[in-house]
């Protein structure tokens, strides 16, 4: 119920800067359309990247753009959460009844997303023809595959911002994920294969969008399972650190 | 004359302080040095270091392989240091703030304490660029264009222009904040913006022929993409016409932004605070 309360009156307070609203769908499309050239020029000089198609690339881009608009619903209360973190604003949010983690991750969300992402969805229709026909069991597996790209996006970011409460003041997380997400339309086959999983376990953001156009495109399910399992582990670790961290945090900030 | 020593100790004065603010925020200059610069160039590197292997003739555009690498990691850090964000986000903040009246007031004035401030900070951002510098050397064991002490001074006035370059053109866009206070929507456009036409995405001669006019010849590409092309390629031509178009932009912008500043600070009336 305090989840419905929390993204109701998130959702009227967005709606009421109308001019805010639109002005950021203008500058997403200016991005995703300086991507898009950006992609296609690409293909200019080659014919496939590790075995992708300019469409299936196209693809892996379109899934990065829903999944960071999934991700930009709950990231953007993380972010206010550790604002009032090192300005030393989070004491009295300790004291109310609603628990931590229901703070941290929706107590600012930003549900406006929804409405992009909704707009976003029905061009998902263009590469019925790059997508093979599949079983209404990989669709399924599929599109967990994409809300746990989603939630691993949110923890990681969560994760990052643990940071906040060891040095009490601002780290710039928003702009090193921004500069991590500019590598999310290169496909997984175009990384050296030793040590991938390392890598992945380090920068999941890197491969949210590769790893579930992977498993639909070109049925590899292995990675879709090490994102699984690292989804796993991050949600694990961070609710244990989170906590510890908390209970001895002493707020200095202001 | 006396006027001109006392201007340019407080530019000096202006220049230190800002190298100081830039050193003391270190978390922040660590992350900007390493990440910034680091995951664009990897992103390039994995993507072109596969698509010269695959295409197998060495050459596209007449770069090779290590020479397109070596123009991202230019251009990335180039990018870094003639990085507009500071001085629209100061002059959007100051306004919003009500701290403009104190700053204007102060006898050395508000552009040129900007600009003093901005040349300061670059100078901490000129260290990666060296860097870049230093191991392009080494990596062709000095075979580069810059081993010329003449064409060196050439990059490096290219490079001054640059910067100045970067200041008009974002003061310019930082008196947007007049009429809309916030700037939040203008520094995340300008952010895209010079990544695009400044040539960190590609380089200008890699653009299909239709976008090449508006690649080859927007202000952000001698901001960005022209430092880092001349150090890659020796081309006095394209060196002499970047010093060139850079200060003709520059002229232009700083005029623009000079009537602009007069009749916004006339009018101006401040309710910030």
């Amino acid at each position: 119920m305090v989840f419905l309360t929390f993204f109701v009156k998130n959702l009227l307070a967005k709606l009421q800067y109308r001019s805010n609203f639109i002005g950021s769908i203008i500058l997403l499309s200016v991005i995703y359309s300086s991507k898009l050239l950006f992609i296609d020029t690409l293909f200019n000089y080659s014919d496939g990247l590790g075995g992708w198609s300019k469409t299936e690339v196209f693809f892996i881009f379109y899934l990065s753009i829903i999944v960071w608009l999934g991700t930009g619903v709950i990231d953007s209360s993380v972010y206010s959460y550790f604002r009032q973190v090192h300005s030393g604003k989070i004491d009295p949010f300790l004291i109310k009844p609603t628990g931590q983690l229901m703070t941290l991750f929706v107590r600012w969300c930003d549900p406006s997303k929804l409405i992009i992402l909704a707009m976003m969805l029905p061009l998902g229709y263009m590469f019925k023809d790059a997508i093979e026909p599949q079983s209404v069991m990989r669709w399924f597996g599929f599109a967990t595959l994409v809300i746990v790209a989603i939630g691993l996006n949110a923890l990681f970011i969560a994760t990052l911002n643990l940071g906040v409460f060891v040095i009490q003041r601002y780290l710039p997380v928003d702009f090193i994920v921004s500069e991590l997400n500019r590598m999310s339309h290169i496909p997984v086959s175009l990384y050296p294969t030793k040590g991938i999983e390392v890598i992945f376990t380090l920068l999941p953001t890197v491969f949210c969008a590769s790893i579930p156009a992977a498993y639909i495109i070109k049925s590899s399910d292995y990675f879709g399972w090490v994102m699984v399992a690292v989804f796993a582990v991050y949600a694990v670790g961070f609710r244990i650190v989170f906590y510890r961290m908390l209970s001895r945090f002493n707020g200095l900030g202001g | 004359m006396g006027t001109l020593i006392q201007s340019t100790k407080s530019a000096w004065l202006y220049a230190r302080v800002a190298v100081s603010l830039v050193i003391a925020d270190r978390g922040l200059l660590l992350t900007d040095l390493i990440l910034a610069t680091a995951t664009p160039f990897l992103a390039q590197a994995v993507v072109w270091t596969f698509i010269y292997n695959q295409s197998g003739n060495g050459s596209i555009q007449g770069l090779a392989l290590s020479g397109t690498l070596f123009y991202f990691a230019f251009a990335i850090v180039m990018g870094r240091m003639n990085n507009g964000y500071g001085i629209i986000e100061g002059i959007s903040d100051a306004l919003y703030s009500g701290r403009l009246e104190v700053l204007l007031i102060r006898p050395f004035s508000y552009p040129m304490q900007k600009l003093a401030d901005f040349i300061g900070g670059s100078f901490v951002y000129m260290l990666p660029v060296s860097a870049v510098m230093i191991v392009h050397a080494i990596w062709l064991k000095g075979e580069v264009p810059l081993s010329d002490p003449l064409y060196f001074l050439g990059v490096m006035l290219l490079i001054f222009t640059s910067q100045i370059l970067c200041f008009t053109i974002s003061f310019l866009i930082g008196l947007l904040s007049f009429k809309t206070v916030r700037a939040d929507l203008v520094l995340a456009l300008q952010s895209v913006t010079s990544a695009f036409f400044g040539g960190i995405l590609l380089p200008p001669e890699f653009w299909p022929q239709t976008l090449r006019p508006i690649m080859e010849f927007n202000p952000y590409r001698f901001m960005i993409a022209a430092p880092a092309e001349v150090c890659v390629t020796k081309d006095w031509q394209l060196l002499f016409a970047s010093i060139g178009y850079s200060s003709c932009y520059s002229v232009l912008f700083a005029g623009f932004s000079w009537l602009l500043w007069k009749k916004l600070t006339k009018n101006y009336s401040s309710v910030g605070g």
